[in-house]
């Protein structure tokens, strides 16, 4: 239990980030970005993507527009915006000092200095 | 070949087969219902709908088909995620971080005794509800403010009709986290009303109209347990009755119809039939008495226990077999009934000797031998002492055929005894037949007349209304002596009247009369009570 619930934690923690990013890259459609998380392997269902980016887009971080589609109902488009962009940038702050800490974390010990000495 | 149901999703027209519509449907209700406690939750659907919109459009084009089966949606459902899968990553955080809102003050419908104010309040306060009780029930004895209280806020305070309402009353956020399934979807389309619901201001007037109206429901509530816990007390105890009356009954019966020993057939209404119609009657009479008792009887029990059966043929054949039984019971009544048309009479006279001093003792036989048939033994248990013991019943004690003694005064100087005997019958002839059959003793001895207190029958009769009648005839300025044990049998004077010793048995003690112009005077009144009053004062002075 304690492991799943923090891996669960930790997915959560970048699932946003990994989605602006996506997002980042061009105007996205949902079911593709979805392709993306789930080669990732950070979300297998596309259920659970869509009240995420509500949230995000509720936040100021997202804009959508319509696009009129060949199979079905018009698609959501989205991409950042201002406000997005600059969380973005933000965002890939945090995650270069959070890998560092990580990669420093979980380095071999003979290769870190020594703190028992 | 399988039906198909034509759907729309998201503005796209979909030909589906029935078992996977009934399935998508399914999943489709669970999605909106696990989203339905989010802010955005219009939103996030209309996003899945499109997307099954598309999904299915690219299904079929792919595929090249035209109606969507099972199989299309166990694919969406894999790709779309199950609901279950929706809430490792779904805004769990947000929800348990929701504050509680304010609370609002409701009456609670649902945890009532009243009218659900003390319950209401506990709510607001987060109490149990029984402290506010106990509060409000030790107010009710100060001076009753309790109970003015108590109307007050029954009648100013809203009750809590919708869910809504309810929450609010909890102080719940109109969020559906810890409410079953089934009462979130409710929840659903209350909330787009609850604006308007929430602030909606019921007028006074309605507020007063409520309370009259819950109070005319408790009171109606109340009424109607009593009228049910009459009715259960009423239908045990006719059970009880019911019971008791068809073993009486049913025991009185065999007796009658002489299946063990007893002298039943000496008693009315028996004596009236003879021995043919005698047993027919009984039956007859029987059922006509025990078929209403077994009807009590059931439904009683039917009261009792709403599930009881009562079969309607068993009704209707014992509604039917009461209905020729009372016919029966009538055709022996008019039978007998006949026998009562003719009244014939026989009258008996003897003169008397004269007796010196012109008096005459009157004396009732007690000691009249009384056939077997006549005595009635009593086997009775008194305080758990076996005791038998053998009574001299007697007939008289029954008003049938006992005598019954006039005094006249005579227009001669002589006195006489008339006796006159009088039955009834079909005819006048067998009236007087019946008439003849009556035998009754007194005896002369000297100026000592002593009276039997029955007549009896040379032979055996039915009853046909037989009397005897003993009329004394005596002159003017006879007087007589009459024992208190002929009080119950003469017919127009009272020897109570007479002075007598009240603390001894009246049976004993004489009286003295003398025959005026008048009638029969008694020679000295009894002294009423007030005397006897000053007799134990004195008494008392002279202790």
């Amino acid at each position: 239990m304690i492991v799943e619930n923090t891996q669960t934690q930790m997915r959560k923690g970048i699932l946003e980030y990994c989605i602006l990013s996506i997002i980042a890259k061009g105007e996205t459609y949902a079911s593709d970005i979805i392709g993306e998380l789930r080669l990732a392997r950070l979300m297998v269902v596309e259920g659970t993507l869509y009240p995420l980016l509500t949230r995000l887009k509720n936040n100021g971080l997202l804009i959508y527009n319509w696009q009129e589609s060949v199979s079905g109902p018009p698609r959501k488009y989205y991409k950042l915006s201002e406000t997005g962009i600059q969380v973005l940038s933000e965002l890939d702050k945090t995650w270069t000092e959070l890998s560092y800490a990580v990669s420093l974390s979980i380095q071999p010990k003979n290769n870190t200095t020594p703190f028992n000495s | 070949m399988n039906k198909t149901i034509i759907i729309n999703i998201s503005g796209v027209i979909f030909h589906i087969e029935e078992d996977a519509y009934e399935v998508l449907k399914n999943y489709m209700n669970d999605v909106k219902r696990h989203f339905s406690n989010s802010e955005d939750s219009f939103e996030i659907i209309t996003d899945i709908e499109n997307r099954v919109a598309e999904m299915f459009s690219d299904l079929l084009k792919k595929e090249n088909r035209q109606v969507l089966i099972p199989a299309d949606i166990h694919y969406l459902i894999e790709r779309m995620g199950k609901v279950a899968d929706f809430e490792e990553t779904s805004t769990k955080e947000e929800t348990y971080s929701k504050p509680e809102t304010k609370r609002k003050l409701f009456r609670n419908p649902d945890d009532k005794i009243i009218g659900g104010v003390c319950s209401g309040i506990a709510n607001y306060f987060d109490a149990d509800p029984v402290w506010i009780r106990l509060a409000l029930a030790v107010l009710f004895f100060i001076f009753g403010t309790g109970f003015l209280l108590y109307v007050l806020l029954w009648i100013i305070v809203p009750v809590a009709k919708t869910r809504s309402e309810k929450m609010q009353m909890k102080g719940q956020k109109l969020d559906l986290s810890g409410i079953t399934q089934s009462v979130k979807e409710e929840l659903g389309d209350l909330r787009r009303n609850f604006n308007s619901a929430g602030t909606l201001v019921v007028p006074a007037g309605d507020k007063v109209k409520n309370f009259v109206q819950e109070l005319v429901e408790l009171i109606l509530r109340v009424l109607g347990g009593l009228v049910r816990l009459i009715a259960v007390v009423a239908s045990v105890l006719f059970l009880f009755i019911g019971f008791i009356g068809i073993i009486a009954l049913i025991a009185v019966f065999l007796a009658a119809l002489n299946v063990y020993p007893s002298n039943f057939q000496d008693f009315f209404p028996l004596q009236l039939a003879d021995n043919s119609l005698q047993t027919f009657s009984t039956v007859s009479v029987a059922f006509t008495a025990i078929i209403p008792l077994i009807a009590i009887f059931l439904i009683s029990i039917k009261i009792l226990f709403k599930n009881a059966y009562i079969n309607r043929k068993l009704a209707l054949y014992l509604l039917l077999f009461w209905i020729v039984s009372l016919a029966f019971t009538g055709y022996s009544a008019s039978q007998i009934a006949k026998d009562f048309k003719e009244e014939g009479k026989l009258e008996k006279s003897e003169t008397l000797l004269e007796s010196k001093n012109k008096v005459y003792y009157l004396n009732l036989n007690e000691l009249t031998p009384f056939s077997s048939e006549d005595s009635t033994t009593i086997n009775f248990n008194l305080f758990g002492e076996k005791k038998t013991k053998v009574l001299r019943g007697n007939m008289a004690n029954s008003d049938f055929n006992r005598v019954e003694i006039k005094i006249e005064m005579s227009e001669d100087n002589l006195s006489t005894i008339v006796s006159t005997a009088s039955a009834h019958g079909n005819t006048l002839s067998d009236a007087i037949q019946n008439a003849e059959k009556i035998q009754y003793n007194y005896t002369l001895q000297d100026s000592i007349i002593t009276f039997d207190p029955i007549f009896t029958f040379t032979q055996k009769s039915l009853n046909r209304k037989q009397e005897l009648e003993i009329t004394l005839k005596i002159p003017e300025n006879t007087r007589l002596i009459i024992n208190g044990n002929l009080d119950r049998y003469l017919n127009n004077i009272s020897l109570w009247e007479c002075k007598h010793d009240e603390n001894r048995d009246f049976k004993d003690q004489k009286t003295e009369w003398m025959m005026t112009r008048n009638g029969l005077v008694c020679k000295e009144k009894r002294i009423k009570n007030t005397n006897t009053n000053t007799e134990q004062v004195d008494s008392t002075q002279n202790q």
